[in-house]
């Protein structure tokens, strides 16, 4: 409306009309003052409440609040704009007619994002990036201006050498004024990632000079970000979903993952105090603590499984002494003793006559013969000796006996003695399991090799949904192929027969 | 002598009743298995048991065990034990009582030195293997040691 009671003829193509009324009367002139003074005044009060209300809130509200300030600093900021653009240039222009714009739309989004979206975005991130831009952008024209002006006083108006001066001392004050900046901005404005981010350095140098475990990462940032309710979850594999450090499950909920080299390794989780722009920062951060936890529990839970295993061969050694111990004490043992019994008798009898001698030999031949077929089978048990025939007639020898037709698909090469072992076991366990339980018409075996490896495949087309029951034969064998580094494993539907594969290194 | 024995092998069984028989003794009961013992040495009375270590039902120590009930129930029944391997723990606290002897299977062999055994062991005497006395004793069973430990049984 003041406009309407200027003096100054109108902006071209305008120029040319006459305004509709003369000087200013005074009430105008008045209104104006006081409508300028309360619009001042109004903006003044409404960033101190701003800033009062940022203070006293927390959680929600302050993240919303943030979203607001940034649109309050872009309003704050057109003024300011337009007073760097007068002094450089003359009047206003693009720069602030842009910066106005912004403003404009800046703040109907940022209360749009505050009141709707405020988990979204990373508002911190926005803030501490919009202010230190906003600052280098101040600092480098303040310099480039008063640089201009001093050299162009010494070397002449429109001096080139002058723009050029100026223009290289900006250049070089760029890039580590913005570093610095960026640094005590975030300081200066956001306590908490800051705290977590030393508190994240500082642990990872504990680690590295005293000692101290990466595990205590979790403390460590409920601490520093003041949330007890923050958690650090990690894949390890042989667990589902995430666990802590000490093995214990994190709840799916909330999450922000944590990549290395663009691979999903953990997570963290944290209060609703802490948010997710906060948690994202932590979590690239704290990547590789995570990383080396994760190895760590990796490596613990496979040196229980070596444990574990170990103490199993162990048990199932003890059991098969104590197994063949018995079988020679009662067996053939027993039986030698009978023989020397039988013998002995017949010696004392002999003087009474009435002895049948050829009867008596044939007895204790026939003895001695039991005795010798126990020994042998005691001594294949131990291992099958056929086996220095190849696989293929040591298991010809086993399957030979059954009643079910058994399918050898071998291959011919010798193998190492150990690979060959273990695979007579697997094979012979899987056909008898077969054949005992699963109710099969027909057995597969197949025995394949590589370069680097042999592979044992038996497959029944029987009952399937067999499960191996610890210190079954089967869990025996899965350690024993564990034991030359090889893997057992037994897939079993219900209905369709059951498969046990085998793969075991080997050297050729 | 009226003697019972728990042996769960048949062949061993009925080899040593046919030794001990010839030897002008009664096999008054024979027992497969450590609960039949206890029942046929209840009805019969014998003089003496020979009772294998290892019986079913468990075929762990079943006979030591039965031994044991036998001596609290019947003291005046003796026993032998057999055993197809040295071991210390079912002989000691029963050799203590006397009319108890505790031998390897393979003493049957030595069929003289093992009737002696038995009629002294019948006698309240002992009867403890060479063997088990040299573990007993924690040396190796030197024929210096073997001596002294008949000596001891003997005496």
């Amino acid at each position: 409306m003041t406009g309407a009671w200027a003096r100054e003829p109108f902006v071209e193509p305008m120029q040319d009309l006459s305004r509709p009324w003369g000087v200013y009367p005074w009430p105008v002139e008045l209104l104006s003052v006081v409508g300028n003074l309360g619009l001042v005044a109004l903006g003044l009060a409404a960033g101190v409440s701003l800033i009062a209300r940022f203070r006293r809130s927390s959680g929600r509200v302050r993240l919303q609040l943030k979203w607001l300030s940034l649109a309050g600093f872009a309003a704050a900021l057109y003024p300011v704009a337009c007073g760097i653009e007068i002094a450089i240039t003359g009047r206003t222009d693009i720069v602030a007619g842009f910066l106005g714009a912004v403003a404009l739309v800046a703040l109907p989004v940022s209360v749009a994002v505050a009141m709707l979206r405020h988990d979204l975005y990373d508002v911190d991130r926005v803030l501490a990036d919009t202010i230190s831009y906003v600052v280098v952008v101040v600092v480098l024209v303040a310099t480039y201006t008063v640089m201009a002006l001093a050299l162009g006083l010494m070397l002449g108006r429109d001096s080139a050498p002058a723009a050029a001066g100026a223009t290289a001392l900006c250049a070089l004050l760029l890039a580590p004024l913005r570093t610095r900046l960026r640094r005590t901005v975030d300081h200066r404005l956001f306590p908490p990632r800051r705290a977590a981010l030393q508190a994240i350095e500082d642990l990872q140098s504990r680690v590295h000079t005293r000692g101290a475990q990466p595990e205590e990462l979790e403390s460590v940032l409920r601490t520093a970000l003041r949330d007890p309710q923050l958690r650090v979850g990690m894949l390890v594999p042989g667990t589902s979903g995430f666990v802590d450090a000490s093995g214990l499950p994190v709840p799916d909920h909330g999450l922000v993952p944590v990549t290395l080299g663009g691979v999903q390794i953990g997570v963290l989780s944290g209060s609703e105090t802490t948010g997710p722009g906060v948690l994202r920062v932590v979590a690239s951060a704290c990547a590789s603590l995570i990383e080396v936890t994760r190895l760590r529990a990796e490596l613990a839970g496979a040196l229980r499984e070596v444990e574990a295993s170990r103490t199993r061969l162990i048990q199932v050694g003890d059991a098969e002494r104590r197994r063949l111990e018995r079988d020679l004490h009662d067996g053939a043992q027993q039986r030698l003793v009978s023989l020397g019994m039988a013998l002995r008798l017949a010696q004392r009898r002999l003087p009474q006559g009435g002895v049948d001698v050829d009867e008596l030999l044939d007895q204790g031949v026939a003895e001695l013969a039991t005795a010798i077929a126990e020994l042998r089978a005691i001594a294949h048990g131990l291992r099958p000796t056929s086996l220095d025939d190849g696989l293929h007639a040591a298991l010809s020898a086993l399957t030979g006996k059954l009643p079910i037709p058994v399918h050898l698909d071998v291959v011919p090469d010798p193998l190492d003695d150990d690979v060959a072992t273990t695979a007579y076991f697997v094979a012979a366990e899987a056909i008898t399991n077969a054949a005992k339980y699963a109710d099969a018409s027909a057995i597969n075996v197949r025995v394949a090799q590589s370069s680097t490896c042999v592979e044992v495949k038996v497959q029944d087309d029987g009952v399937g949904g067999a499960a191996p029951r610890t210190g079954s034969g089967l869990a025996g064998l899965a350690d024993r192929v564990a034991a030359i580094g090889g893997s057992l494993v037994m897939t079993s539907p219900v209905g369709t027969g059951t498969t046990i594969e085998a793969v075991l290194p080997c050297g050729s | 002598m009226r003697i019972v024995i728990g042996e769960d092998s048949a062949l061993f069984r009925e080899g040593l009743a046919s030794l001990l028989v010839d030897a002008g003794h009664d096999i008054v009961g024979r027992a497969p298995d450590a609960e039949t013992l206890l029942d046929v040495v209840t009805e019969t009375q014998p003089d003496l048991a020979i009772i294998d270590v290892r019986m079913p039902p468990d075929l762990t120590d079943d006979g030591a065990r039965a031994a044991r009930r036998i001596r609290q129930t019947d003291p005046g029944v003796a026993i032998v034990l057999l055993s197809q391997h040295v071991e210390t723990k079912h002989s000691v606290e029963l050799v203590s009582s006397g009319g108890f002897g505790y031998l390897l299977k393979d003493r049957v062999l030595d069929v003289d030195e093992f009737l002696d055994a038995l009629n002294r062991v019948a006698a309240g005497g002992s009867a403890l293997d060479p063997e088990v006395v040299g573990r007993l004793l924690g040396q190796p069973t030197t024929p210096a040691a073997l001596t002294l430990a008949s000596a001891r049984c003997s005496g």
